[in-house]
């Protein structure tokens, strides 16, 4: 703090103080809410910032849909984000990826203002030959505390992954203090407060995890038990937690069992503890049907009072429009019912042919594994990185 | 300067330490707290102004005093309308200089513009304030409060997943 001015709580009366920080911009204010409960209070009673709702973003190899409540869903056409991937958003802001252009570059964008930033693509990938897949290598962060953007890099294999910070001019690499791994793409990239999850290939499940605060990379332990059985799994987020979808089919139906990641109250131990069952009946016609794994892609809750959430599931689904047909992925919005047999916490999703669920968005893609973002319009500032690096696009 | 009238009313300022200041109405008026007080005729022919020491009255009434002639008379907004560029130019270098004063002295400033209700004085001194927090830390944040963080972590991580969002 520049010439001792801390402190300035003793020295102004509560109200004053409150005219003096509400000058602040919102970037500013949003660490001011962490402080304690009462700035948060009058940071959201005196601001209008809280009363936005977040849309859903979903986005494939070089589309991006937007997903807005009662609406159907639409691509999000930009000025410039035709044929662009979502890496990740952040207090309004949006990262994306090129895969179309071998060189990159990544760009950080605020729609609301139309301010768009590039970044260079991390040394890794300067010379490699770019995948459908790249996109998924990508985590955009928002560190809480000191405000700052974050990109990283995760390689296929890696013995280090790559920070590009927003204001430095570099890519940093970190060492991950393990011998080189494989990351296993298939099972997604989570990124959660500041955590950023992703599995690695081997014999037993393994999960790794960046901490943007420390800076290190860790394996996560214990993992849920269920993952030593046969079938197959991907992460999630659950409520601002860690999850993991493991699904395995049967006869009649599919089934997928998510478990989320508990912090026990006392200490750091970490618990699984089984949150949701998914159950999608099989079509009695198998063959007339190309049948896809339904999978969970988010677990929401509205209000506070209501005891369950709402769960979007995506399957691909083949439809016909004038006469041709189409392959994309159709969303759907589940409200899940008690658990009779009381395994899972947060209740069942039952899905038949006759009840899929509310059709929330349909994503015409040939790709696979789309991913979704929260994301919600501000005024976020870019422009002011332009003067420390990087060149405005 | 711009031309005043002859025989302006004048209104005589206590602070609590017993200093006296005499000044022109239209110069006190700039408060829109004893503008208030002389349109509801509570203020005689002197004014106690609590809470404000004659060395930061004195201030307050210099920082008005430059200001009134482009605020005008009649008051608050649409005023730099009235200034010529030029002027507006001049009292932004003449206040680039006044709020070159320590920190007590700022803190002091501020609490007075807030009480006396001068918001060019308010925007003066709070953005001065707020050029050298803003880019802080949380811990500096909160030893700049003087507030201990109260939050349980399930708590702290709900609002960082807020704010990551959900805020603005």
């Amino acid at each position: 703090m520049a010439d001792g001015d801390n402190n300035i709580g003793e020295l102004l009366p509560v109200d004053v103080l409150i005219e003096v920080l509400l000058r602040l911009p919102t970037s500013s204010l949003r660490r001011f809410r962490l402080a304690c409960r009462l700035w948060r209070d009058i940071i959201d009673t005196h601001t209008t910032e809280m009363q936005s709702r977040p849309k859903m973003l979903v986005t494939t190899v070089d589309t991006i849909h937007l997903v807005e409540e009662g609406l159907p869903s639409s691509r999000w056409t930009g000025a410039g984000y035709d044929g662009m991937s979502l890496v990740g958003t952040c207090t309004g802001l949006v990262c994306m990826y090129d895969s179309q252009e071998p060189n990159g570059p990544i760009i950080l964008a605020n729609p609301v203002t139309g301010e768009m930033l590039a970044i260079s693509l991390p040394p890794p990938m300067r010379h490699a030959k770019a995948t459908s897949d790249s996109r998924l290598t990508f985590a955009f962060m928002y560190h809480p505390t000191t405000g700052r953007y974050k990109v990283l890099h995760v390689p296929y294999s890696f013995d280090k992954v790559w920070l590009f910070t927003l204001g430095e001019a570099l890519w940093r690499d970190v060492a991950t203090g393990s011998p080189t791994e494989i990351y296993d793409i298939s099972k997604g990239m989570v990124n959660i407060d500041g955590m950023v999850y992703w599995a690695v290939k081997g014999w037993e499940a393994k999960v790794v995890s960046f901490d943007l605060n420390s800076e290190h990379v860790a394996s996560v332990r214990p993992l849920p038990k269920v993952l030593s059985r046969h079938g197959s799994w991907h992460l999630v987020e659950a409520r601002g937690k860690l999850g993991v979808a493991f699904s395995r089919g049967w006869w009649t139906a599919d089934k997928t069992e998510v478990w989320v990641m508990e912090h026990g109250m006392a200490g750091r131990r970490r618990t699984w503890s089984h949150w949701y069952n998914i159950i999608m009946e099989k079509p009695v016609d198998q063959l007339a049907h190309q049948h896809q794994l339904t999978l969970p892609i988010s677990f929401t809750t509205h209000d506070d009072d209501s005891e369950f959430d709402d769960v979007l599931t995506m399957r691909w689904d083949s439809y016909q429009e004038g006469g041709r047909c189409y392959g994309g992925y159709v969303s759907y919005k589940h409200k899940p019912s008690n658990d009779v047999k009381k395994q899972a916490k947060h209740g069942v999703v039952e899905i038949s042919e006759r009840d899929r669920g509310a059709e929330v968005a349909v994503i015409p893609t040939h790709h696979i594994r789309p991913r979704t973002f929260a994301y919600v319009e501000t005024t976020e500032p870019l422009s002011v990185y332009w003067l420390v690096f990087g060149y405005p696009c | 300067m711009a031309t005043r009238e002859a025989g302006k009313k004048m209104i005589m300022l206590k602070s609590p330490d017993g200093m006296e200041f005499e000044v022109e109405e239209a110069v006190a008026m700039e408060s829109q707290t004893i503008r208030k007080m002389i349109e509801d005729d509570c203020a005689d022919t002197a004014i106690l102004i609590p809470n404000i020491n004659s060395k930061i009255l004195s201030r307050v009434i210099e920082y008005c005093n430059k200001h009134v002639p482009t605020t005008g008379a009649t008051g608050a907004a649409a005023s730099d309308t009235v200034a010529p560029a030029a002027l507006a130019e001049d009292l932004k270098i003449w206040d680039a200089e006044f709020i070159k004063v320590n920190r007590a002295t700022r803190f002091d400033l501020i609490q007075a513009a807030s009480y006396l209700n001068i918001k060019g004085l308010l925007d003066l001194t709070s953005q001065t304030t707020i050029d050298t927090i803003s880019d802080n830390s949380l811990e500096e944040i909160r030893s700049f409060l003087s507030t201990k963080n109260d939050y349980l972590p399930e708590e702290e991580q709900t609002i960082r997943r807020e704010n990551q969002w959900a805020f603005q």
